[in-house]
């Protein structure tokens, strides 16, 4: 439940259930789902865990907390990069607060310092982390024409 | 106006070259050098709704602000920068001038001529701040925070030894001016130059 509040934004949340409450008329002042935001993130955190074996989250974050790209290379993060052939794209949401814009720009900084072929764009959206799964317009058309362009570049 | 601006860069840019044009838009001028030439073109764009245009044309652009991003970019990194009529509008055009020389091999700036005949006058008759083609913002709606004359432009260059490699003076509908005398008379008749520099 706590992690599905992460990929979410608060307009989002405000926008979906504000303080509406779950099948009733006023409020009951116990331990049980006075309002639909309970319910939804209930509901969430229960298919959650059918789906998932816990385990494997304690596997992945403990994988997370290792991975340090930066460290892989003397200099950092920009000589990682250092000649690469490839064609970037960066795209973050105003809203997702897990990879805020801020991180992307020090990506677009680490590429620029090696010349590096980049493209950075910000979407306007209250979809929070959850937006890159979504359709979000703005999102489709800047991938699609960054795919196409690239296809057309190498020939494809 | 910027169409014959643009003819002049894509004479001046030369074939297989690394192109950084500041304040790009929505890819307008890359997209034309594009078409005739073959080179490696990138942007920088302050507005991010127009960056996502450029993206979305397949256009390699990053949001950024000339005065604050450009010392992320390696010396010389650029065969050519470009910053089309976009130096007035700058916060510290003296540290960005030195910037586009720094990372490129050329970099071609233009702006408005605030020397002109017509914003001379303007401004000596009816005693107001000029509005023009080239100038078309109020006085308190205007982006352009430091306009200068072409010889501030050219004593600027020469206070920093920035060399100026090539001089182009555009009449008021952006016709390059043949005439050598009102050529000679350049700060007074041109609406708006174009410099192509060197350091």
């Amino acid at each position: 439940m706590l992690a599905h509040i992460t990929y979410l934004s608060e307009e989002a949340f405000q926008r979906k259930f504000g303080r509406n409450l779950q099948n009733k008329l006023s409020l009951t002042y116990g331990f049980k789902t006075d309002f639909q935001v309970e319910s939804y993130l209930k509901h969430q955190g229960q298919t959650f865990v059918d789906r998932f074996d816990a385990n494997s989250y304690l596997y992945i974050t403990r994988a997370m907390d290792y991975f340090d790209l930066p460290s892989q290379k003397k200099g950092g993060l920009k000589n990682i990069y250092k000649n690469t052939p490839v064609k970037f794209c960066v795209i973050s949401f105003t809203s997702d607060w897990i990879y805020p814009t801020k991180y992307s720009k020090e990506i677009v900084d680490s590429l620029n310092a090696v010349r590096a072929n980049v493209s950075f764009v910000e979407i306007q959206t209250d979809k929070g982390h959850d937006a890159f799964l979504l359709d979000e317009k703005e999102f489709n058309e800047t991938v699609k024409g960054f795919l196409k362009a690239t296809a057309n570049k190498i020939g494809f | 106006m910027n169409r014959l601006d643009f003819e002049i860069i894509k004479n001046v840019i030369k074939e297989n070259s690394r192109i950084l044009d500041i304040g790009c838009e929505n890819g307008e001028l890359l997209k034309f050098l594009n078409k005739g030439k073959k080179i490696d073109g990138r942007g920088l764009e302050i507005s991010q709704k127009n960056v996502n245009i450029c993206v979305k044309h397949g256009l390699s652009v990053v949001q950024g602000d000339a005065d604050k991003d450009l010392i992320s970019y390696p010396s010389k990194s650029f065969d050519f920068v470009i910053l089309s009529q976009t130096l007035q509008a700058t916060h510290s055009p003296e540290t960005v001038l030195n910037e586009l020389v720094r990372i490129s091999k050329y970099a071609i700036v233009s702006f408005p001529n605030f020397g002109s005949w017509l914003t001379r006058l303007m401004l000596l008759i009816n005693g107001v701040m000029p509005q023009s083609k080239s100038l078309p913002h109020t006085w308190y709606t205007t982006p352009n925070i430091h306009l200068c004359t072409i010889k501030d432009f050219k004593k600027l260059c020469n206070k920093n030894s920035i060399k100026i490699e090539q001089s182009f003076y555009l009449n008021k509908n952006g016709k390059k001016i043949i005439n050598p005398i009102i050529n000679f008379f350049n700060n007074f008749f041109s609406t708006s130059g174009l410099f192509v520099l060197k350091k």
